[in-house]
């Protein structure tokens, strides 16, 4: 059976994309400034709802799980509706598209990313903090020098996941009038009557831009974790032993 | 909030009648124990009896529920002055009570090196080039003047346990805590430990050392502390291995010896 790629003998129209081409660069530009802001405030707040997560105290411990179970269970379409045009209206402060888009995405990957720093830190040895205190370090210092450092290695990869998520979800964005890739290639499209070149132009776009970060994440990675390397190369000591001794 | 006043008592460090919970169950039933300067305590017993709790409230990384801890006659625990010098104070502790962990507990990211002088830059505010001097010093103390480029998971057990020593060593401190430092090492590598503890011993360190290693405790134990089911069941010279009072004891030296 002959399989017809072209049933409608649909004629393509490459060059609509270059045509429209700076108002796609004028989307990417704006998709990654949603993204990256939104990622920045949300690292910073994630890391602040994981030691919240992971306080001695009960009431804050409960308070910090709550905020990561509600943020993570709204569809970020919902919310941004809601933010834009529903407490705007409530509250009758007027918060602009972007300000609005960015505190949505930002409070919803910063519940993610808590849990992400939570199963980093976590997966760090008790003893590691308890023998930087035992010289007389600071709780803080500790976590900044000790802990810190070797939690970082174990949750870029994970980060970085979150980072090309949020950039897939800043698409979302274009509901409330944010020109940003998504909305941009929309509005070509209403111009051109050409949605496949223009979105096929997106979606190449959305891929390159999730490759560059998959491949910053893995120098990263490489980078930080250069020593502990050398550890997994090692066979363990005892193994060796046990080996020997039966 | 009133002081806590402290007879001066000339010991080194004091546990008055500590006790400590874990949930519910009680793993310290009141103990008191006191170290004096020079000295070389060494506590043997069964596991799970509270040797290593026991030792761990010495720096308060245990902190006990009840009881009273004091160095140099001063009170640590229960917490003098107000809640926003409680940190301070515990790291002024902390800082001249050098810990040997179980498990070394080096820092896998930095180098022997690194993980030496960490605090001294730190806690010390030693410069970076006094600091790696120090550290320097410190690790060719304990044999490893080769190796202090090595991150720890380059070196063999023997090699990682000296690099903590020489991490605790390096702050200076008046007393250093042993926390079963050899029983994580294979059999052929507990002998470069304890020799550098001995050296450590002869040199006039105090020290208080959780272990096993029944041979160490009769050549250089001063003050043994035989530790049973969260109390002292028995504690006296060398001669408690040779002739224990305590049941007990006899039983935990026939089985270990």
């Amino acid at each position: 059976m002959r399989v017809d790629w072209n049933p409608t003998n649909y004629q393509f129209a490459w060059e609509v994309v270059a045509e429209y081409r700076v108002w796609l660069f004028e989307g990417v530009l704006l998709t990654l400034k949603i993204a990256l802001v939104s990622m920045a405030f949300a690292m910073v707040l994630g890391l602040f709802v994981a030691l919240l997560r992971m306080s001695p105290i009960w009431p804050i411990r409960s308070l910090a799980s709550l905020y990561i179970s509600i943020f993570r269970a709204i569809p970020p379409l919902v919310f941004i509706l809601w933010m834009y045009y529903g407490v705007t209206l409530v509250t009758g402060v007027n918060i602009e598209a972007f300000t609005s888009g960015v505190i949505c995405l930002s409070l919803q990957y910063a519940a993610w990313l808590a849990e992400i720093y939570r199963s980093g830190l976590q997966a760090i040895d008790k003893g590691q903090g308890e023998a930087a205190m035992s010289t007389g370090l600071s709780r803080t210092r500790a976590f900044t020098r000790v802990i810190w450092p070797q939690a970082w290695r174990i949750i870029i990869p994970p980060i970085a996941n979150n980072l090309v998520g949020i950039i897939k979800d800043s698409s979302l964005v274009g509901v409330i009038g944010l020109n940003e890739l998504m909305r941009q290639s929309q509005i070509a499209t209403s111009l051109t009557f050409r949605p496949f070149e223009l979105y096929t132009a997106a979606m190449v776009i959305y891929i390159v831009l999730t490759l560059a970060i998959a491949r910053m994440a893995s120098f990263l990675e490489q980078r930080a974790a250069r020593s502990l390397k050398v550890q997994t190369r090692r066979v363990p000591a005892t193994a060796s032993s046990i080996r020997t001794a039966a | 909030m009133t002081a806590v006043s402290v007879s001066p008592t000339g010991a080194l460090l004091e546990l008055r009648d500590v006790h400590k919970s874990f949930g519910h169950i009680e793993v310290i039933k009141g103990v008191s124990l006191k170290v004096s300067k020079g000295e070389h305590v060494v506590i043997f017993g069964p596991s799970g009896g509270g040797k290593s709790t026991l030792l761990r409230m010495m720096n308060l990384l245990e902190v006990p529920d009840s009881g009273m801890v004091c160095f140099e006659d001063r009170p640590y625990f229960p917490h003098p002055g107000n809640i926003l010098d409680r940190a301070s104070k515990l790291q002024q502790l902390r800082s001249q009570i050098g810990m040997v962990f179980q498990r070394f507990n080096l820092y896998p990211h930095l180098t022997a090196l690194q993980n030496v002088s960490l605090a001294l830059t730190d806690v010390k505010k030693l410069s970076r080039k006094a600091a790696r001097e120090k550290a320097e010093a410190c690790l060719a103390d304990v044999g490893l003047q080769e190796r202090i480029e090595h991150y720890p998971a380059q070196l063999s057990g023997g090699q990682q346990q000296r690099v903590a020593i020489a991490r605790a060593l390096a702050m200076d401190p008046k007393l250093m805590l042993f926390d079963e430092p050899t029983s994580a090492l294979d059999p052929e590598l507990i002998g470069e430990v304890l020799g550098v503890m001995e050296k450590l011993a002869r040199e006039g360190m105090t020290m208080v050392v959780v272990t096993h290693e029944m041979g160490f405790a009769k050549r250089v134990g001063d003050y043994l502390v035989f530790v049973s089911g969260g109390v002292i069941a028995e504690a006296g010279g060398r001669e408690i291995l040779a002739h224990p009072q305590q049941e007990r004891t006899k039983a935990f030296l026939d089985a270990v010896l």
